[in-house]
């Protein structure tokens, strides 16, 4: 079904490549940059062309941004990208606030953040490593007290119980294994149970699992940590 | 890194005496001082930050090079374990080269690449060659810089990421690239991934997007994305989207052995102008966890400009399903009171549940201001007020002097 779907995706789009004759190309913006999002429009919407920049740009402006002619540069500089993706702030905007390093926080990241996040992490959970990289999830849990991230497998049930080690540990894992590396960045607790070296030997790789490439991408030296 | 940042301010500075003739250089400046309680000890802290952007162009007759360079400089005394006091971040310093060769550009320092395959941040070089053929190739490559939370740069210069990309703008206002990117931790292959992307612009104001990233070594689609955008009507834009990922590791991790699920999201909106002063859009994304869960994303909102010193925007989103309920209220406004001065201000109320917590509610007010002093100098102030289950009143706040020569 998938696969049926990509190709038809892809076959929609070649269709629509191939059928219209399209009109005129792309000019320079350098000459437009001072102008307000709002007055871009009279151009593109009377020229035929779909509009950008709207109310959703920060979700949908990767596809655009990582073409080799870009014309972002028109307008932006490379600060523009990096103030958001690895932290930043030399153009204070008043309707964001800042984090504890004065870096922006995206709209995302609302008020009460640290108790919000959980939830919103989910959605599109890919999305958290375009500007984060799994250390920085770390960063933080290591120094919060682990009793104040209660999720539904780690919630004790009884006195002096540590974990709930139900099947409702893998289903979380499954559908959203990053957040397991914000605690464990190792793995050593997965390994008590899933390492082909220790008695219980709970097989974690999914189903047809070959190891493929991943056997030797690291010199082997992943697959011996269990093996 | 030291030998890195000494190599590069050496590079511009021998580039200066190239530069006989009047260059351009524009500077960026900002000097920011904040206020806030850090959640991480529980204690009121402060921080100074210095910004600094700087851009020479006109530096050769053609004015085909140009030298850009950003960073900066924060300063905190804290006593958050593992936390620098001295942080700083060198986020570029590249030469840009445009026609080194007829066309071929080359950048070379520190700077960000996006391909289709992946993006980075690298110290090295990227080599643009135009025109061969119907097609234009990207070379790029070099350390793997990356920045991490109360540190500074967490890699090595045995980290390396390395890509290239072959693209065609051979049919009018369609995009097609296809791309590879290489990254290694620690001389480890972690990471080798392929991608594709395509933007056309049809008639009739419509734009169709899509993108696919395959991961060679999980032998996985990582991501695929593909969108409509289509304006039926001159002020309505309808886009439609379907999204999904598979989570795949470093192959030096762990985490690259073990079982995922898929993502799937597929999401409509639309934006509609009733008038160039008012403006409305609304969407809707379901969300597939897969094993039975989803959640369903609300979002609508309006921003106005009543008259022409007045800006409004108000918002409003739900989610419910997998993960728990959260729902949020945004208001904000900005008054201009001349071409020199506006204040700003707004309110955010969340409420929200998660899956082992009760209802909780948080709200947060902040108000602030800009000035502009000269051609030269401007102002920025701001202050909020987060309200949550850990404060009654967090204060925090952020004041800048901005300069521009």
């Amino acid at each position: 079904m998938k696969k049926q779907l990509i190709i038809a995706s892809l076959a929609l789009m070649g269709f629509l490549v191939i059928a219209y004759q399209l009109v005129d190309a792309k000019g320079s913006h350098r000459e437009y940059r001072d102008l307000k999002i709002a007055e871009c429009n009279s151009c593109h919407q009377g020229e035929g062309i779909a509009s950008s920049h709207g109310a959703m740009w920060v979700s949908e402006h990767r596809v655009f941004a990582v073409k080799a002619n870009a014309n972002c540069a028109d307008c932006h500089d490379q600060s523009s990208c990096l103030d958001c993706h690895t932290g930043g702030g030399i153009e204070p905007d008043l309707t964001r606030s800042l984090s504890r390093r004065g870096e922006y926080t995206p709209k995302s990241h609302r008020s009460d953040w640290i108790s919000i996040h959980p939830i919103n992490a989910k959605n599109r959970p890919q999305d958290c490593y375009r500007c984060h990289d799994a250390t920085s999830c770390y960063d933080c849990h290591s120094r919060l007290k682990s009793a104040t991230m209660n999720i539904k497998s780690h919630v004790k049930t009884f006195v002096g119980q540590d974990f709930i080690w139900n099947a409702e540990h893998s289903r979380e894992a499954r559908r959203n294994l990053q957040s397991c590396q914000s605690c464990h960045p190792e793995g050593d607790v997965c390994l008590q149970c899933h390492s082909a070296k220790l008695s219980v030997k709970v097989n974690p790789h999914p189903k047809n699992w070959s190891g493929g490439k991943l056997k030797s991408a690291s010199g082997d030296k992943t697959c011996r940590i269990c093996h | 890194m030291r030998r890195t940042c000494l190599l590069m301010c050496l590079a511009l500075l021998l580039s200066m005496p190239l530069a006989a003739h009047a260059v351009d250089m524009r500077v960026t400046s900002s000097t920011q001082y904040l206020w806030f309680n850090d959640i991480l000890n529980g204690k009121d802290d402060e921080m100074l930050g210095q910004y600094l952007k700087m851009s020479i162009t006109k530096v050769n007759p053609g004015d085909t090079v140009s030298i850009q360079g950003y960073g900066r400089g924060i300063y905190r005394s804290t006593d958050v374990k593992g936390a620098d006091d001295l942080l700083g971040r060198l986020y570029y310093m590249y030469l840009d080269y445009r026609n080194v060769v007829t066309n071929v550009d080359l950048i070379a320092g520190r700077h960000y690449v996006a391909l289709p395959a992946g993006s980075a941040l690298i110290d090295g070089g990227t080599l643009n060659i135009r025109n061969v053929g119907p097609v234009d190739l990207r070379i790029l490559g070099g350390r793997n810089v990356v920045f991490s939370g109360d540190r500074n740069e967490i890699t090595g210069g045995s980290d390396r990421f390395l890509g290239a990309s072959i693209s065609t703008d051979a049919v009018k206002l369609t995009h097609i690239e296809a791309g590879y990117a290489r990254k290694t931790d620690d001389s480890d292959l972690a990471r080798e991934t392929v991608g594709i992307s395509i933007t056309t612009y049809l008639p009739k104001r419509v734009a169709v997007y899509g993108e696919a990233k395959y991961d060679l070594l999980s032998e996985a689609t990582n991501e695929l994305l593909a969108g409509v955008k289509f304006s039926p009507l001159e002020r309505l834009t309808l886009t439609g989207v379907y999204y999904e990922s598979y989570p795949t590791f470093d192959a030096t991790s762990i985490y690259s052995v073990f079982a995922v699920n898929q993502y799937q999201e597929a999401l409509v909106r639309a934006e509609y102008a009733v008038t160039d002063a008012y403006k409305l859009f609304v969407s809707y994304a379901a969300e597939d966890f897969n094993d039975g869960e989803a959640a369903n994303l609300y979002n609508a909102g309006i921003s106005a400009r009543p008259i022409a010193d007045l800006v409004l925007n108000v918002s409003y989103d739900k989610r419910n399903g997998y993960g728990g309920v959260l729902s949020g209220f945004r208001a904000n406004g900005r008054y201009s009171f001349s071409e020199k001065t506006a204040v700003s201000a707004g309110i955010d109320r969340d409420d929200f549940r998660r899956e082992t917590f009760a209802d909780q509610s948080v709200k947060k007010y902040w108000i602030g201001g800009t000035h502009r002093l000269n051609k030269t100098i401007s102002l920025m102030v701001r202050a909020e007020d987060n309200v949550n289950v850990n404060y009654n009143h967090q204060y925090q706040g952020a004041a800048s002097v901005n300069a521009e020569f």
